[in-house]
């Protein structure tokens, strides 16, 4: 009897856990929107059959999934993918003097198991200076189960996930001519590949109904180290930090985060908020204050309508290929729309969550709730 | 008298355990150093009257009697300062000895300098550290420079640096990448499964951010970023002057980057790769 107790266990152990698989690419020819200053070039990853993004899209896992990243090198450089703060094997760092190089046309392979909740990062780890003020740097999120921060901890509301980089113009116009590279000094600065006014989007806006626990994951790809200044009647409190949990949480009014680093910060607003974070830029050779960037925080309550509630809607994984688990829209209706909104089905999401997507073509799509909450899927 | 300063900081009696005194002699030393092809100026303080631009390491238990001997073969004076400990109201005159008698009480790092700008700008800075003699341990001191600028700071041309610095290479314990792996101080090689200890010094003009590949770390010991003690990391940054301890557990094999993520400060004169990045090898 306690052997197939102990099966039982086992099988619920494992059957609990996902393999997810991404099958990424990288691109040297995209262009990117720098507000007010026109365009420039970054080189950056993009999911199979979507555009190239910066930063790369966010590879979100559960904790315990075991993950595979296919990756092609469709450009005309070597590049690898190195899993920053996952804590990876020799054979999976991405390191091209301790493991390996992904060269034009080839595809390589990493696996890693999601062991710890948090915030992680990934970037290209060949001629690293240059390549990631040239953009190809992205967030990996390990969710713990039932939207706890961590196993055990404070259970959210909603998550954001915003990524601090920079980039110096001149490099990025002209790569050829970036060398000597210890001379880079970024002169535009990003949250999320936005900076400025570009800021003032949904995508970029928190919104929190009062009472609510929101959790940001802040990670740096920057060449400045920032600061992040949360207004006091957010009530912030940061709990982790570099995919670990802080055993001593604490108010940080001011966050300062290095390039590389990570943090989970939780807050929830007194009453109703609207209002920004500021994140301040400085320079690490001389301690300069450089620049600063906006991140909206609107209340729902008096901003429905300006944003959608789009946190309340989770997919994983996402990109998918046979099946999805929807969180947060348990029993009710959902459309599934192609981007340029033509619906392809509408289903009831079942208590479990899960969907079959194995019919649907590759692309993108948006999943829309009965009360205008959206998230997008890719399929692969 | 002037020279032959003893000073009894934080000294209490351990009764209970042996306790046998350190003694040891450094030679504050100034000069040019070449590494491959690049020509800097230096300050250190070493152990004989050769220029090196690794610092002396100092170790001690806690508890233990440190007797120190400093002699200062430049033509400027300088200090041996340790923030909180040691405080910069000796004076080391050019050519004068001095003597100091120190002991700690608590396991940790702590930085020793030269607190005059000829000094600590040009080198003079290094590790001190205190317990963890059971455990492997390792030592990083970190610095930064520009070639043109090292030799206007020794010389008391310059007294400070300037807003437009520009640091071209980037030194741990007075090498770079990939001479950093002939150091067998700052190289980690151990076991599968060892705990081990690195101790680290930000002797630079810039703050610098360590990121492991591979492990987490427990900062076991700060002395700017205090609130950070016992936090687990892969990416720590230290600030100009801080000294760590970290404690790593090696889980598994493989061999291992650790490097600034502030990503100039992995060059030489704007070369990649280079600058402040070493290795730990964990062997079956």
């Amino acid at each position: 009897m306690r052997n197939w107790l102990l099966i039982l266990v086992l099988f619920c152990t494992v059957g609990a856990h996902s393999q997810v698989n991404f099958d990424m690419y990288s691109g040297m020819d995209g262009q990117l929107q720098l507000s007010p200053f026109g365009t420039t070039n970054f080189w950056g990853y993009g999911f199979i059959n979507q555009p190239l993004t910066l930063p790369a899209p966010l590879l979100s896992v559960e904790k315990g999934d075991s993950v595979h990243v296919a990756f092609t090198n469709l450009s005309q450089e070597g590049h690898t993918i190195h899993l920053h703060g996952l804590d990876v094997d020799q054979a999976n760092d991405g390191v091209p003097q301790t493991s390996f190089i992904v060269y034009t046309g080839q595809t390589g392979e990493y696996s890693f198991k999601a062991s710890y909740e948090g915030t992680f990062l990934y970037h290209c780890h060949v001629t690293t200076t240059l390549h990631l003020t040239m953009g190809m740097y992205g967030m990996v999120v390990v969710e713990a189960p039932d939207n706890q921060i961590f196993e055990g901890g404070p259970v959210y509301d909603r998550s954001y996930e915003f990524l601090i980089s920079d980039l110096e113009r001149e490099t990025n116009d002209n790569p050829a001519m970036a060398f000597p590279f210890h001379e880079i000094k970024p002169d535009y600065f990003m949250i999320n590949g936005k900076s400025g006014e570009a800021l003032q989007d949904e995508a970029t806006t928190i919104g929190a109904l009062p009472g609510e626990k929101i959790v940001l994951r802040l990670g740096s790809m920057a060449y400045s180290s920032v600061k992040f200044h949360f207004p006091e009647n957010l009530n912030a409190e940061v709990l982790m930090s570099d995919g670990r949990v802080l055993e001593n949480p604490f108010s940080p009014g001011i966050l300062e985060i290095y390039p590389g680093e990570r943090f989970s910060v939780m807050f929830e607003p007194e009453g109703a908020f609207t209002g920004e974070i500021e994140v301040e830029y400085y320079n690490m050779l001389n301690g300069d204050y450089e620049s600063s960037n906006f991140i909206p925080v609107l209340d729902l309550t008096t901003g429905v309508g300006e944003i959608t509630d789009r946190n309340q809607l989770k997919i994983i994984p996402n990109p998918a290929s046979d099946q999805i688990t929807v969180k947060g829209a348990e029993g009710t209706r959902i459309k599934i729309v192609t981007l340029d909104g033509r619906m392809i089905e509408e289903v009831t999401v079942p208590l479990s969550g899960m969907i079959d997507v194995s019919h649907l073509k590759s692309g993108m799509y948006i999943l829309k709730t009965e009360n205008g909450s959206t998230t997008r899927l890719v399929i692969k | 008298m002037r020279f032959n300063i003893l000073l009894l900081t934080f000294f209490f009696t351990v009764s209970w355990t042996a306790v046998y005194p350190v003694d040891l002699t450094l030679h504050i030393n100034k000069g040019e150093v070449a590494i491959d092809g690049n020509e800097f100026s230096f300050c250190a303080f070493n152990l004989d009257e050769s220029l090196n631009s690794s610092n002396t390491r100092i170790e001690v238990g806690v508890g233990e009697l440190l007797s120190l001997t400093v002699i200062n073969h430049d033509t400027l004076s300088h200090t041996f300062t340790i923030n909180d400990v040691l405080e910069t109201d000796n004076s080391i005159s050019a050519g004068g000895t001095a003597n100091f008698e120190l002991s700690f009480q608590e396991a940790g790092t702590w930085r020793y300098f030269s607190d005059f700008s000829y000094g600590k700008l040009a080198g003079a800075s290094g590790i001190i550290l205190v317990g963890y003699s059971e455990m492997p341990h390792f030592f990083w001191n970190l610095f930064d420079l520009n070639k043109q600028l090292s030799t206007e700071l020794a010389t008391n041309n310059l007294s400070e640096i300037p807003d437009s610095y520009q640091p071209e290479l980037f030194l741990i314990n007075g090498t770079f990448y990939p001479h950093t792996l002939e150091d067998p101080t700052g190289l980690v090689e151990v076991q599968i499964g060892e705990e081990l200890i690195i101790s680290v010094v930000n002797s630079g003009s810039m703050d610098h951010v360590l990121h492991f590949h591979g492990f987490h770390i427990e900062i076991l010991s700060a002395r700017i970023q205090t609130d950070r003690v016992g936090w687990i990391k892969d990416t720590v940054p230290l600030k100009t002057g801080e000294a760590m301890t970290f404690k790593l557990v090696a889980n598994q094999e493989g061999t291992y980057p650790v490097h600034d993520h502030n990503l100039i400060a992995v060059t030489n004169t704007g070369f990649y790769p280079g600058g402040m990045l070493t290795q730990i090898q964990v062997n079956p």
